[in-house]
């Protein structure tokens, strides 16, 4: 694929708790072409977001164990680095709009991964531009 | 005193007796030709009249005074029947006629009184009827007054009423527990019980609507005057009207649905979490089909394997549903994830304490041990007679640790590709006890090692 070289250029990171969920998820954006980070709590997703200064994407569940859910770890991200898109996802059907941050996208659990990637690669193609 | 009360019950019996009209007529005449006769025969020409006296006296006082006046008449003439030299009783001498006529005024007297007494008798029986009756009504109306009151008092809804100006004149027991107020002084307003903007409904709403219809119900919030607490509480409210049917206050019944409300909304977060779980379940679901369709070398191969994972997966959610899916122990994990190869060539034993598993931590075993046993029954121990697999953990305090081992099987040889179901052994189901698995393959047998929490375990993994 010729997009993957622009791809390439930016990661995505993944937060979820449930391992396999996780496993399934990077999979998917790796399969795309994308380079995935991975994570299984927000302390942990703040640390790769530290570190790792080509991630452009959080996705992130919101359920999640430790001392952010995955609506403050949105904020959190919106606050620190603006340039990075937020998707959320959720089993929880009561995730309203007020919820989520400025420009977040929601992907109601099971997400379709069509619309995921949708979402992926109209993001780098803005990138690109 | 009972003496006098058996004697005017005998007495007020004998007024009651039948003897209205001819019939009671035909008796004193009866009588008073009795007691002449019974004169004639044993008491002769002695005391002429004293023997009619009772019969008049008891004739009129059962009979009625006509009776009586006839008893004289005919006494007069039967006395002077005797009287008289010649048996006739119109030939008689002046002083004969003067003694008949000073009997027949006597006797009149007689009459006279007997009717009076008669008559008073009567009176008085129906004031004493009167009496009872007023008394047995008084005693009914106060029974139901107090059955009432007992009622109210008792009643666990909030009963009360106030005045036609909405101040509280009355509340009940149930009432005043509810809202924390002692009594009704006559202070407060039924206004006072809501707490806003229920408060300003009230006169707005509520009151109007009562005076149009003559009811409103529905459901509002009191307070509590104490803490302050919203009480949501279903309230009744009607006009209280006098004898007259003009309105003289408001009754009110109000029923507390804090309990109500409350397992109304432990419903709805239970049904919120279902569909929650649900959700994840479908997520987990679409995973393992992705993942598996990753790797499956052939559209049947994807198939199985799918529906078997699936299969492994549902098992460990029916232990779950009987713990509402909080936690499930270990032993009926295993076993019910090695129970569909308990039929395979092999021996499986397991040993082990009993140990809570959290949700995910209980599907991702099952899920484990389920791609252990299928490769086992394929290629491993399970495949062969003699073979043996050993399933044992143990747990120090946090620390986790199960082991797979099998013995006596085929000789094992590295597999030249690793699939979902090594990837589910040991990267995802370790993940679950955040710590690590792993696979070994020696030659005598398949192990698989997991060292992990038990508990909520470290979320500080690097």
């Amino acid at each position: 694929m010729g997009q993957s070289f622009a791809h390439a250029s930016y990661a995505v990171l993944v937060v979820e708790d449930d391992a396999l969920l996780l496993a399934e998820a990077v999979d998917m954006i790796e399969d795309a072409g994308f380079i995935a980070y991975e994570a299984r709590n927000a302390d942990e997703a703040i640390r790769k977001l530290e570190r790792h200064s080509e991630i452009r994407v959080l996705f992130t569940d919101v359920d999640m164990p430790g001392s952010m859910d995955g609506l403050k770890l949105a904020r959190a991200v919106r606050d620190r680095w603006p340039p990075v898109t937020i998707m959320v996802t959720s089993g929880h059907v009561d995730v309203g709009e007020n919820d989520m941050p400025e420009n977040g996208l929601f992907f109601a659990k099971p997400y379709p991964p069509a619309s995921v990637m949708k979402a992926l690669n109209g993001i780098a193609a803005e990138i690109g531009n | 005193m009972p003496q006098s009360r058996i004697f005017d019950r005998i007495l007020l019996k004998a007024l009651h007796l039948p003897l209205k009209g001819l019939y009671g007529l035909a008796l004193v005449i009866a009588a008073v030709v009795a007691t002449a006769a019974f004169r004639a025969a044993f008491v002769t020409d002695l005391l002429p009249y004293l023997f009619f006296m009772p019969v008049i006296l008891i004739g009129t006082f059962l009979v009625g005074p006509a009776a009586g006046v006839t008893a004289i008449l005919l006494s007069a003439l039967l006395a002077g029947q005797s009287l008289s030299a010649t048996n006739d009783p119109f030939s008689l001498t002046g002083k004969q006629w003067a003694a008949q006529t000073l009997f027949s005024l006597v006797n009149l007297g007689i009459v006279f009184l007997a009717v009076q007494l008669r008559r008073t008798m009567l009176v008085l029986e129906r004031v004493a009827e009167e009496r009872r009756c007023a008394l047995e009504n008084l005693g009914r109306q106060t029974g139901e007054r107090s059955r009432l009151a007992t009622i109210v008092e008792q009643s666990r809804e909030f009963i009360g009423y106030a005045d036609l100006g909405g101040r509280v004149q009355f509340v009940n027991e149930a009432g005043r527990q509810l809202v924390g107020r002692a009594n009704a002084d006559g202070q407060a307003e039924i206004a006072d019980y809501f707490k806003e903007p229920d408060r300003s409904r009230f006169r707005s709403e509520i009151l109007p609507e009562v005076a149009r219809s003559g009811l409103w119900s529905g459901e509002v919030t009191l307070r509590h005057f104490g803490t302050g607490e919203a009480l949501p509480v279903r309230f009744t409210i009607f006009p209280l009207v006098d004898d007259a049917d003009a309105r003289i206050g408001y009754g009110t019944i109000i029923t507390d649905l804090r309990a109500q409300k409350a397992a109304d909304a432990q419903r709805e977060m239970l049904t919120r979490e279902l569909a929650h779980r649900m959700k994840n379940t479908l997520a987990m679901v679409q995973a393992i089909s992705a993942q598996t369709l990753r790797s499956a070398r052939t559209m049947e191969e994807g198939r199985d394997a799918i529906a078997s994972r699936l299969t492994a997966l549902a098992r460990a959610q029916d232990i779950l549903t009987h713990t509402s899916w909080e936690k499930a122990d270990i032993v009926e994990v295993v076993n019910a994830a090695i129970e569909p190869h308990r039929g395979d060539a092999g021996h499986v034993t397991i040993s082990g304490p009993h140990l809570d598993l959290q949700t995910q931590r209980a599907l991702g075993l099952s899920l484990a041990i389920h791609e252990l046993a299928t490769n086992a029954a394929k290629y491993g121990a399970l495949s062969v007679e003699g073979g043996r697999v050993d399933m044992c953990w143990s747990a120090d305090g946090n620390f986790f640790r199960f082991e797979w081992i099998e013995t006596g099987g085929p000789t094992v040889e590295m597999p030249s590709a690793r699939g979902f179901g090594s990837k589910l052994i040991e990267r995802i189901v370790a993940a679950y006890f955040d710590g690590t698995g792993r696979l070994e393959f020696d030659p005598s047998g398949v192990r698989f090692i997991l060292e992990g929490a038990l508990g909520p375990g470290s979320e500080q993994k690097a």
